[in-house]
């Protein structure tokens, strides 16, 4: 199975997206819980596309574009955005106290995307390294869901 | 998402349905924001219809609990979905929040 579907960089759009990712899990036969992690997974990483990545940036082609392919034993995700560029592994883990006063309360998205996916994975490529297809560039971040774990 | 309120005597109940995003998570934070304006802490918050939650929505429900509590007050969970209360544990707000089973008894604890 092979998806791909383009979507408007706006936090509007996050329901078209889930939406999306339901279906592809359905068909790969994912159950329910998993579903929900992947679709919480694809919708916390859009989030920081949309709220960070293409905030702070000029890029006029403001689009999320999400590949998806299913092998039979593994659910592989691409979203490929303009932004600016986004690192996730340099994120810190977030304070997760138990006392109420010490808690912060960010951090948690990509906490999220860590804790449910099996391989989570970042490329940039820069406009320059980009070659002759100048739609190659941009962040990269490739999520993978294996059956069974 | 659907956000209703409901102003009882010592509280207020707010009843969300559908998804909790990036997107809808800043109207339920002007809902319960509402509530605190005007000096109601008391605050329950039934998700039984909420189908989504993300990090987003998480954070609103940690600010609330945060404002309500040196006075007086407390943000009560009902009705939380399996598979929302397992990003809940994940989140370690297990021990931050109490949660009930139904509305009235939620309302009836303050």
């Amino acid at each position: 199975m092979n998806r791909k579907g383009i979507f408007q960089a706006n936090l509007e759009n996050l329901d078209k997206i889930s939406k999306f990712i339901n279906t592809i899990c359905v068909e790969a036969g994912l159950d329910e819980s998993t579903t929900y992690k992947v679709q919480l997974s694809v919708d916390e990483a859009c989030s920081n596309i949309i709220e960070h990545g293409y905030f702070s940036s000029t890029e006029e082609n403001r689009i999320i574009e999400c590949e998806c392919k299913f092998n039979g034993n593994e659910l592989t995700i691409r979203l490929h955005d303009y932004g600016s560029p986004f690192n996730p592994r340099v994120l810190p883990n977030p304070e997760l106290s138990p006392i109420l006063e010490e808690r912060g309360s960010g951090g948690l998205g990509f906490f999220f995307i860590k804790q449910f996916m099996d391989v989570v994975e970042y490329k940039y490529i820069s406009k320059s390294n980009a070659g002759k297809n100048m739609n190659k560039y941009g962040n990269y971040l490739t999520l993978v869901k294996r059956m069974g774990i | 998402m659907d956000i209703s309120k409901t102003r009882y005597k010592r509280c207020d109940l707010y009843k969300v349905s559908g998804r909790v995003d990036s997107f809808t998570a800043p109207r339920m934070a002007e809902a319960l924001a509402g509530s605190i304006s005007e000096g109601r802490y008391k605050i329950v918050l039934d998700f039984f219809d909420v189908e989504y939650v993300s990090s987003a929505g998480l954070r609103v429900m940690i600010d609330v609990q945060k404002t309500c509590k040196p006075h007086s007050g407390e943000l009560l969970l009902v009705g939380i979905p399996k598979r929302i209360y397992e990003t809940l544990e994940l989140a370690g707000f297990v021990p931050l929040f109490r949660f009930f089973d139904d509305v009235t008894a939620a309302v009836a604890d303050f």
